[in-house]
């Protein structure tokens, strides 16, 4: 199976970003979000570079209940962490035509990072009250079209008001001068078998409890009616067949490890994997990838330490 | 038709409705669209209210929109040239254009069956007959206004 992701590496230090095409075939294990860039964090962890990444899986931003699924990744000063989040950024990022963002280096100045349809840019913030601050960034581009990650007050949130992030990643922006990323795109996300794709999700939203909603805008893409976006869960990457699972749905994009009333969740994932890429991989070979993935995450924390 | 109250915005309807029309999932190109506004505050959802005089019958320069007995709003793409007189009289704001076919599309009711209201996850959008909106749009007006359940 081949299959190209594109990421996006930024560097603040000199304000450039670059393009670069991951992918590769491996005996039909299915790749897909953050099991890419293991050998991108152990270059720049070896060579003392603290960078922060978000990755999008395959099935992030398509549609399919909790698929608003990506994985935070970043080291800094000796300490590597991984954490699967769910919110509107993924998707957003997939929109503008990147599955992974990567950003190194430390900007002169307080600034945002915007990235427009595959555009690029690093732009100075001026103004220093939050109110007028987030007023500016969403003057950058037009509502409704785009997702602003902000860090304040320690921790990271998506358009102001759902968290997305813990601590370490706050930090981690924090100690670029990265004050936001905005993402704006209007680029397709690709289904390679849509009429597949579509029953699916029609058969598994009827696993998913209907329930009102308490804030606005709420979950996205998620099942269940009580919860609102769920902040970043630390991937431990250990070898239980619970945390493979974890691993395994991270790398595909699903934040559903905490949806109880999903029954036999790699197989349903798997399908949907399968939908979207048009691939026809097993569920073995899933569970090797995720198996792969969390060596090279352990390698990575400990590394790290 | 849409219970506001129970919308959170999720997008899952947009998603879906652009991947079956598109062959992709292209939210701003859906035919049902969750318009976030002031930040993270508020939200529209924009779709074809299926007027019982639609404007965009007689704004459509080349006529290929239509109302239809069942009272479903049709257009045929061929003979659209995306001209946008229809989405700049629709009160709405419904039609939106879409990039692949070079055409203004609406919401054409998947054929009787919508796939958003199949999807939604809170159950706030519903496909009823005209007097089932009508009832429960006065039964809410009452409650509001009277209180109680009915």
């Amino acid at each position: 199976m081949r299959d190209v992701s594109k990421c996006l590496f930024v560097d603040l230090n000199t304000e450039s970003a670059e393009t670069l095409s991951l992918g590769g075939e491996e005996n039909g294990f299915p790749r897909s979000g953050w099991g890419f860039l293991p050998p991108l964090f152990l270059c720049l962890l070896e060579k003392g570079r603290p960078f922060v990444s978000v990755s999008a899986g395959k099935v992030t931003g398509t549609g399919a209940p909790g698929s608003a699924g990506m994985t935070w990744c970043g080291a800094s000063g000796g300490v590597f962490a991984a954490a699967a989040a769910e919110g509107r950024f993924g998707a957003y990022l997939r929109h503008s035509g990147f599955e992974h963002l990567c950003v190194t280096g430390k900007a002169a100045k307080k600034a945002a990072l915007l990235i427009r349809d595959g555009e690029v840019s690093v732009v100075p913030l001026r103004k220093r009250r939050e109110e007028d601050f987030l007023r500016e960034l969403r003057s950058f581009t037009a509502d409704g079209e785009r997702v602003i990650v902000t860090e304040a007050d320690g921790a990271l949130s998506e358009d102001g008001d759902f968290p997305l992030g813990d601590a370490f990643f706050a930090g981690l922006f924090r100690e670029k001068n990265l004050s936001a990323v905005v993402v704006s795109g209007h680029g397709g996300i690709p289904v390679a078998d849509p009429e597949r794709f579509l029953r699916l999700c029609a058969e598994f939203r009827g696993d998913c409890p209907a329930g009102e909603t308490t804030a606005r805008p709420a979950r996205y893409l998620s099942p269940g009616g009580e919860r609102n976006l769920g902040a970043g869960r630390l991937l431990s990457f250990a070898d239980s067949r619970e945390e493979l699972e974890k691993t395994a749905l991270s790398l595909l994009g699903l934040a559903w490890e905490n949806y109880d009333f999903i029954d036999d969740k790699l197989r349903k994932a798997l399908a949907l994997y399968n939908a979207v890429t048009g691939a026809n991989c097993r569920e073995t070979e899933l569970t090797e990838s995720a198996r792969k993935a969390a060596r090279q995450g352990r390698e990575l924390l400990g590394k790290g330490r | 038709m849409i219970e506001r109250s129970k919308c959170g915005g999720c997008g899952v309807c947009q998603a879906l409705c652009s991947l079956k029309r598109a062959g992709e999932v292209r939210p701003g190109e859906s035919a049902i669209r969750v318009e976030r506004y002031a930040g993270a505050d508020g939200l529209n959802v924009v779709y074809c209210q299926h007027c019982a005089d639609p404007v965009c019958v007689t704004a459509c320069l080349k006529g290929v929109v239509d109302r239809g007995a069942d009272g479903a709003v049709t257009r045929r793409e061929e003979g659209c040239f995306a001209c946008g007189a229809c989405e700049v009289m629709c009160p709405f704001g419904a039609p939106v254009y879409d990039s692949v076919r070079d055409v203004y599309v609406t919401c054409d009711l998947c054929g009787g069956d919508p796939l958003c209201v199949k999807v939604c996850p809170t159950g706030a959008l519903a496909y009823l007959e005209e007097a089932e909106i009508s009832r429960r749009f006065r039964e809410g007006h009452a409650r509001e206004r009277f209180g109680g359940n009915r």
